[in-house]
């Protein structure tokens, strides 16, 4: 097998600059600044968020198999960052769930006496 | 290679106007995007169905294909006739999903549809679960994927690949990791590899952000008087004191504990207390004498109800 390969962790920590997120024919520069005006992303001193490398791909790709002007990308892409944090918290309150109970247990099963009654 | 029925693809009869073709790729569009689909094997219908769309929406390409006759069954094995003269004017429209690959059939009728700075070769994301041990330490994990290459011939064949990718101590579920020219290939460089992680859930914690949550049980008479608690972390077990007087659903706060990272996050640890079963007299007996000696009424606060 292969030497371990190193990537780039897309995160808020790393930099990437306009020429990172240009090169690989996703968006033109204009259409960068127009991303950034919409604020789809926010540049940070020089650069950008390493992040918006994974923004930019996706916007790119929305816009060019939805046909959609960038105005249109750029509230999908708000409704998609707010489902996807939904269903993280979903995901840990699911996952907190879990770790409650214990196993066979179940939540919605009052007990015979504890029943309401009215 | 295999005859593809573009028409059928679409959902379209071979009589459908520019207007039919447009309105059918935009509705499977929204339905089979990648990035808003939640059906399986949304990426490869939707590659399909763009390939569809290059060759319908182009009326030379469309009136080509559409010479080919209406005989043809889809996957019926094809040859292009003889005195094929098909189209090679310009491909990759602006809705080619990142400068993907068409099929052979699709080349042999039109050459290679990718022109000019599309010729980078395609982007390719993977998915890879790691445990949480393994985002808190740190790993290296082979990564399998099937990349198309090109053989002798130029034809696409699809090729296993294993990569050994490091994956960085602290790692967060969701997070992307873009290995540069891993991609597919291509005649001006080969694409990148995006590879997201997923952190299988954990039996013991769950992970908040750079936060982890631990539940700890704890007996009525730890959490009323104080104790000292093994507390298991990623890094190893701790000594964590219970401060006496604790109650269920109270948090202890293990800082730096949780993930590594710039900071690192931190650990909870929540209380939650586990009565023993009254399953002896010895045992209903103490609870009486509880009920008896402590005057203690939970639902004080509800008042005379």
């Amino acid at each position: 097998m292969s030497d371990a390969l190193n990537g780039l962790v897309l995160d808020e920590l790393e930099i990437v600059t306009r020429a990172d997120l240009c090169g690989n024919g996703w968006v033109t520069p204009e259409e960068l600044d127009l991303l950034a005006s919409l604020g789809v992303i926010h540049g940070r001193g020089q650069g950008y968020p390493a992040t918006c490398l994974r923004i930019v791909r996706r916007a790119a790709r929305l816009k060019r198999g939805l046909e959609a002007d960038w105005e249109a990308v750029a509230v999908i892409m708000d409704l998609l960052h707010e489902v996807e944090a939904l269903k993280s918290e979903l995901r840990g309150l699911k996952a907190r769930e879990r770790q409650r109970l214990a196993p066979g247990d179940d939540p919605h099963v009052f007990p015979e006496d504890g029943e309401p009654r009215d | 290679m295999h005859y593809r029925d573009y028409y059928r693809i679409m959902g379209l009869e071979r009589t459908a106007s520019a207007e039919d073709i447009k309105r059918a790729y935009r509705k499977l569009a929204r339905r089979y995007h990648p990035d808003v689909s939640k059906e399986p094997g949304a990426e490869e219908r939707f590659k399909e169905i763009g390939e569809a769309y290059e060759v319908l929406r182009d009326p030379e390409k469309r009136a080509a294909y559409d010479r080919l006759g209406s005989q043809w069954q889809a996957e019926q094995d094809f040859t292009p006739p003889p005195d094929w003269r098909g189209t090679h004017g310009g491909g990759g429209g602006p809705h080619i999903f990142e400068g993907q690959e068409f099929s052979d059939f699709f080349e042999s009728l039109f050459g290679s549809g990718r022109r000019g700075a599309s010729a980078r070769g395609a982007d390719e994301t993977a998915h890879l679960t790691i445990t949480l041990e393994d985002a808190f330490h740190g790993a290296t994990k082979p990564v399998r994927l099937t990349i198309p290459q090109r053989d002798a011939h130029g034809r696409l064949v699809p090729e296993q690949r294993t990569l050994n990718v490091r994956i960085p101590k602290g790692i967060q579920q969701g997070q992307q990791i873009r290995l540069a020219g891993q991609g597919n290939p291509g005649r001006a460089g080969a694409g990148d590899l995006y590879l997201e992680i997923a952190i299988a859930p954990h039996p013991l914690y769950r992970p908040d952000g750079r936060d982890l949550y631990l539940t700890a049980p704890v007996t009525p008479w730890e959490a009323a008087l104080g104790a000292r608690l093994k507390v298991p972390t990623l890094a190893g077990t701790v000594e964590v004191r219970l401060p006496e007087g604790s109650q269920s659903g109270q948090k202890l706060r293990l800082k730096g504990r949780g993930m590594p990272g710039t900071p690192p996050g931190d650990q909870y640890v929540l209380i939650e207390i586990v009565n023993p079963k009254a399953d002896s007299e010895k045992a209903r007996e103490l609870y009486r004498a509880m009920a008896r000696d402590l005057a203690f009424d939970p639902r004080a606060h509800w008042g005379a109800a």
